[in-house]
């Protein structure tokens, strides 16, 4: 059974399960805001004068270019905006709370008091973190495919899913990144605010890098990148990112593993 | 098996700067029930943590049934512990808690957590954010002892209970003992620890002050009287085991070391209008012992022959 093999990921979850309603619920609610948006518009200029409001260059990046198409709409909108922002902030605070917020409040000295290896503390909190992305990922991935096939919009299931899929791992990935930054510094606020720096400096580098001559072509560096760089809502899975993305969770956890096995835990 | 329960050579941790341990030797034998004492911030708890492996020493060697606590999680599996500053997950009913912690430890079996529990007079389906600070205290100790582990690590264990309550841990503690197991306590206050202790260790300022057995240990108590009228130094005496002694008009205040008879007897030729005697002071026992003008700290022999 789960919960006797990794009883640290499954009460965790155990723990989330009522903000994880909460959380898929807001999800699915941003998407049946946004989508109707586009039916709405669809086959109008407001959309494309939107877009042609901001520079070519981050158009592109950010997918407003192909904000007339459906697909290019749902992309740029659900997956590059809204929903992402959303999901970041689940992930970055669900990694945040597993090592540094548990610390902070004191209750990791006792956990750690029983037969549990700071390595295995790491592994099933990553674990947890990948399980709760996902399910809210698949939340917006199911709400936007319902709410496309009911408005009739022209959509792959399959660029869906792909967007979907990437998108639990950049969050993933995210909130590894607040578990390894924890596992250093341990303290909570601190965490929180060099993760989401982090974070939004990844962000930024995709976005913008492509008009700033001194980073040009570094944005390719970026995670947000591996994720939303191939167009996967209109294109499909974009395997090389989703490998790694996967790679970053991995990097982060590893870290993560090492910089805690060598300090102290604080009271 | 001869291994030490706990073995601690020259063991020092500092906090960036602050001193917590300085070059600790401590030798807890297996079977015993090791009493663990000092004031607040003088490096208990920090021992503690340390032999948990929640710490890492920055120097000397810790070494808990011949293991090192850093080599492994599998050490941790034949302790159990109370924390200091208990902190709890509120969001769970008791019995939840506990069996999370008990499939840490790859079971527990039920019946042992339910008589633990019935016991102490904790109620297992009470949600942990609704109890009160000693019944907290309770799920701590369950978690502690439900495991029977060969060692207990018990950072001042008795806070917040109250009287009932502490004589039944007392007693648990005794039968831990008597089935063959070790337990480490720390505590505070010398009273909660000299019904059950076999030896103390007295820490201070990170050092290890002195190890004895507890019958060796002088008790020093303060006392303060009051008199109906103004008293002289003449009047009074020299009841025995009295020092320290300050009067001023009809306000006395002194120590005295050991049965308190013959100062009371000394005071009844007076009119008393009041009369404290604080219990058995710990700091009061290193500042006689180390910080008194004389000659150096006196053996444990010596300290029998003064009782």
């Amino acid at each position: 059974m789960f919960a006797d093999r990794m009883p640290i990921a499954a009460k965790t979850l155990y723990d989330a399960r009522r903000s994880l309603g909460f959380w898929a619920l807001a999800l699915v609610v941003v998407v049946a805001v946004n989508v109707p948006v586009f039916s709405q518009y669809e086959n109008t200029d407001v959309l494309t004068a939107q877009a042609e409001a901001l520079p070519e260059s981050l158009r592109e990046t950010l997918g407003m270019d192909q904000i007339a198409t459906a697909a290019g709409y749902i992309q740029s909108t659900i997956f590059g905006l809204n929903a992402l922002v959303l999901l970041l902030i689940f992930a970055i605070g669900f990694g945040t709370r597993s090592l540094a917020g548990e610390e902070e409040a004191g209750t990791l000295d006792l956990l750690l008091a029983h037969p549990v290896s700071r390595r295995r503390l790491v592994v099933e909190r990553v674990a947890a973190l990948a399980v709760g992305a996902t399910a809210l990922s698949s939340a917006i991935g199911v709400s936007v495919w319902g709410f496309a096939a009911w408005l009739g919009l022209d959509v792959r299931a399959s660029g869906i899913a792909a967007a979907s899929l990437a998108l639990s791992l950049l969050a993933t990935a995210c909130g590894t990144l607040a578990v390894a930054v924890g596992a250093a510094l341990g303290r909570r606020g601190v965490v929180l605010a060099m993760t989401a720096g982090a974070v939004v400096m990844a962000y930024l580098l995709w976005a913008v890098g492509p008009q700033v001559p001194a980073v040009n072509g570094l944005e390719r560096l970026s995670p947000f990148d591996w994720y939303l760089g191939s167009d996967p809502v209109v294109n499909g899975a974009d395997r090389p990112g989703l490998a790694l993305l996967a790679m970053l969770t991995v990097a982060c956890a590893s870290a993560a593993v090492v910089l805690f096995e060598r300090r102290d835990i604080r009271t | 098996m001869t291994q030490h329960a706990i073995h601690a050579v020259g063991l020092t941790k500092d906090y960036g700067g602050r001193r917590g341990l300085d070059r600790l030797d401590m030798t807890v034998e297996q079977g015993e029930v090791f009493g663990f004492l000092g004031p607040n911030g003088a490096g208990k708890s920090t021992t503690i943590r340390l032999i948990l492996d929640l710490l890492r020493p920055t120097a000397g060697t810790i070494r808990v049934f011949g293991v090192d606590p850093a080599s492994g999680p599998g050490l941790r599996s034949r302790i159990g512990y109370l924390p200091g500053e208990l902190a709890l997950d509120g969001r769970h009913q008791v019995g939840e808690l506990l069996g999370f912690f008990a499939r840490l430890r790859g079971g527990v079996p039920a019946a042992r957590v339910a008589d633990l529990a019935d016991r102490l007079g904790l109620d297992l389906s009470r949600q942990v954010r609704s109890l009160s600070k000693g019944n907290k205290q309770k799920v701590g100790i369950v978690a502690a002892f439900m495991h029977e582990p060969d060692l207990l690590v018990l950072d001042e264990p008795t806070s917040g209970l109250d009287p009932i309550v502490q004589q039944t841990f007392l007693a648990m503690v005794r039968e831990a003992r008597d089935a063959g197991r070790t337990v480490f306590m720390s505590s505070h206050v010398l009273n909660e620890v000299e019904e059950t202790a076999d030896r103390v260790a007295i820490v201070r300022d990170g050092r290890l002050v002195m190890v004895s057995d507890l019958s060796s240990l002088q008790r020093v108590r303060r006392f303060e009287v009051t008199f109906a009228h103004p008293v002289t130094a003449t009047e009074l005496g020299a009841p025995r085991g009295v020092a320290d002694l300050q009067l001023s008009g009809s306000r006395l205040q002194g120590t005295v070391d050991g049965e308190v008879d013959d100062l009371v007897k000394a005071l009844a030729r007076h009119t008393v209008v009041s009369l404290r005697v604080e219990d058995p002071n710990l700091e009061e026992l290193f500042l006689r012992q180390y910080q008194a003008p004389g000659p150096a700290p006196r053996t444990n022999q010596e300290l029998q022959h003064v009782r």
